[in-house]
């Protein structure tokens, strides 16, 4: 055997030493080392790990109806052409320079959430780009003189979440593609560069390789895309967001958040692309900064992620609203995760709180969800809380930015504390104590932060990455 | 930290037994259980007022103080004083058995 297997990490040494506990803390901050990828795919990190209260469940918690379901064009999105069409061109116009206007005198007075330093915060971006196909800069078998990597879906679905998870994914699950069911939750257009513009074709066909050919270079719009019928995995990843930013929306504090997730999400995809390229796998992904070529909620919530909300975000088991989906289509083999039940449709059901603190009244108040869309801009098949998206875009753009649906919900509390564990096992098992919890939540003060408490940011002590 | 604070607990348990021991105080079974059941809760105030401060919260902290670690102080002072309340009753009784009996006795 080789030495090299026989090294264990400074966590496993520290437990069998009695002195565990003492040592996660100094364990914790540093990174695991892995010599040959079979010791990643031994490593704690190739295992999905969820609370006892978390069951794996044959469907989700919210139906879907998949004859219903078909294939959506991002151009209906409110980020694409959706706000438009939906509020008509010079309304839309007027809405989004009364937004610039509003966000412009709230930096002048020096709001908090507005400042200079806060607007300076939103606006680092880098707008680094993704491709549809990858950066294609790594080598391939071919180039290495070696046949392409095999595995069993199992072995390949603990491969990949093991690099994903050494590269800052949280959660890592799979899908497998299927034509009449899951195939609808990629777009049938994707998006383009200019949000006006109606972006390329999406089509899944029969052919080898997979092809990117917009028609116009400049726009991203027209042409097509082709995804290789022969790519049957999705591969579904989150990227935990910092609560500290989250809960100062709305403002460019929380937007920089998403922002941020957006751009550690350019440089994780190219690496995840590069990596199934030298193992012999295409990996096919978002093809735009801030946009997404399928339905990324759904794939979480089918790969077993988390369970959807009545915001229509994701909210997994550890973080709560605190992450971001997103998603790799690729032709390697992986195994499929089942749906999971930890009791958040049920709670969603009675507690409200995103609805009740939604500035624009975007999120429905109804107790059970719905199959009828409010617009071309939903998604139609799943029994769903719809969102006004016309709505929740206009104060989007009235407030400069928002996020105060993620901030608020009780599950977004995602520190340590005994009472946050104890009722969430409490409202996995039983849903009894479901409308006390959502007083209780309110009652301890938590919630999006407030007046001068959103610039002591800038004071805080914060943990890498902001993630308290 | 936990770990200490678990190791100072069981210490002061420990020491607390012997010296009640010692001193022949006899607890009732309630006293016991409205003292571990307030010193459960102060516990658990506690670690919730430590990660909701690590976590930045502004109103949590406190709320956990005032909903969990309160009721859980006055719990542990109930136990004590109803564990004092029946010893000095009990010493007490006992004096004034020992007197009576002393006043009973016949004069040599």
């Amino acid at each position: 055997m080789s030495k090299y297997h026989s090294t264990i990490s400074r966590r496993d040494f520290l437990k069998a030493l009695g002195l565990g506990g003492v040592g996660l803390g100094a364990a914790a901050v540093m990174p695991p080392v892995f010599h040959d990828l079979e010791e990643a795919m031994a490593s704690p990190q190739a295992v999905l790990k969820r609370p006892s209260w978390v069951k794996e469940v044959d469907k989700p918690t919210i139906e879907i109806d998949w004859s219903i379901m078909k294939r959506f064009n991002y151009f209906e999105v409110m980020w694409a052409g959706g706000f438009a069409k939906a509020w008509g061109s010079s309304q839309a116009s007027l809405i989004a320079s009364a937004g610039a206007g509003n966000t412009a005198l709230a930096r002048k007075q020096n709001r908090p959430g507005y400042t200079l330093a806060d607007t300076a915060l939103n606006g680092c971006t880098t707008q680094a780009t993704v491709s549809f196909l990858g950066p294609r800069t790594s080598a391939t078998p071919a180039t290495l003189g070696v046949p392409r990597w095999e595995g069993t879906p199992e072995e390949n679905a603990r491969l990949v979440r093991a690099f994903l998870r050494i590269h800052g994914a949280c959660h890592v699950g799979f899908v497998e593609l299927d034509t009449d069911t899951t195939e609808k939750l990629i777009n049938s257009y994707d998006g383009a560069k200019v949000m006006s513009v109606q972006g390329p074709r999406l089509d899944i066909l029969d052919v080898d390789e997979p092809v990117d050919k917009p028609e116009d270079p400049v726009t991203g719009g027209g042409g097509y895309r082709i995804i290789p019928k022969k790519a049957r995995s999705v591969i579904v990843y989150t990227l935990r967001m910092s609560p500290e930013l989250i809960h100062r929306a709305p403002g460019m504090i929380s937007s920089r958040e998403h922002g941020y997730m957006y751009d550690l999400r350019t440089i994780v995809q190219g690496q995840l692309q590069n990596f199934l390229r030298t193992l012999g796998y295409m990996g096919l992904g978002d093809t735009l900064p801030y946009a997404a070529f399928c339905q990324s909620t759904g794939f979480a919530v089918l790969a077993g992620l988390g369970e959807t909300c009545r915001a229509m975000h994701t909210i997994t088991p550890d973080y709560g609203l605190m992450q971001r989906v997103f998603v790799v289509v690729t032709d390697l083999p992986l195994a499929p995760g089942k749906p999971v039940d930890f009791g958040v449709t049920k709670f969603c059901r009675v507690c409200k709180k995103c609805a009740d603190y939604c500035p624009a009244q975007a999120i429905p108040h109804d107790t059970e969800p719905s199959w009828e869309v409010k617009g071309p801009f939903n998604r139609p098949g799943v029994r769903h809380w719809y969102r006004d998206e016309p709505l929740c875009r206009a104060y989007i753009y009235m407030a400069g930015a928002c996020a105060i649906c993620f901030g608020v919900c009780p599950y977004s509390k995602v520190h340590n504390a005994a009472y946050t564990n104890a009722w969430q096992a409490t409202v996995a098992t039983t849903p009894i104590f479901d409308r006390a919890i959502r007083k209780m939540d309110d009652f301890m003060g938590y919630g999006v932060r407030q007046g001068d408490d959103i610039e002591k940011f800038w004071d805080l002590e914060l943990p890498p990455f902001g993630w308290t | 930290m936990w770990l200490v604070i678990g190791l100072i607990l069981g210490i002061v348990l420990v020491a607390l037994v012997f010296w009640l021991r010692s001193r022949k105080i006899r607890v009732a079974w309630y006293e016991w259980l409205l003292g571990v059941l307030g010193l459960l809760s102060m516990v658990f105030s506690l670690q919730n007022y430590q990660a909701s401060v690590a976590a930045f919260e502004s109103t949590a902290p406190g709320m956990f103080l005032l909903v969990f670690g309160l009721p859980g102080l006055i719990l542990v002072l109930l136990a004590v004083a109803l564990a004092l309340w029946r010893y000095s009753r009990s010493t007490r009784l006992a004096r004034i058995k020992t007197d009576g009996e002393k006043q009973s006795m016949p004069q040599a």
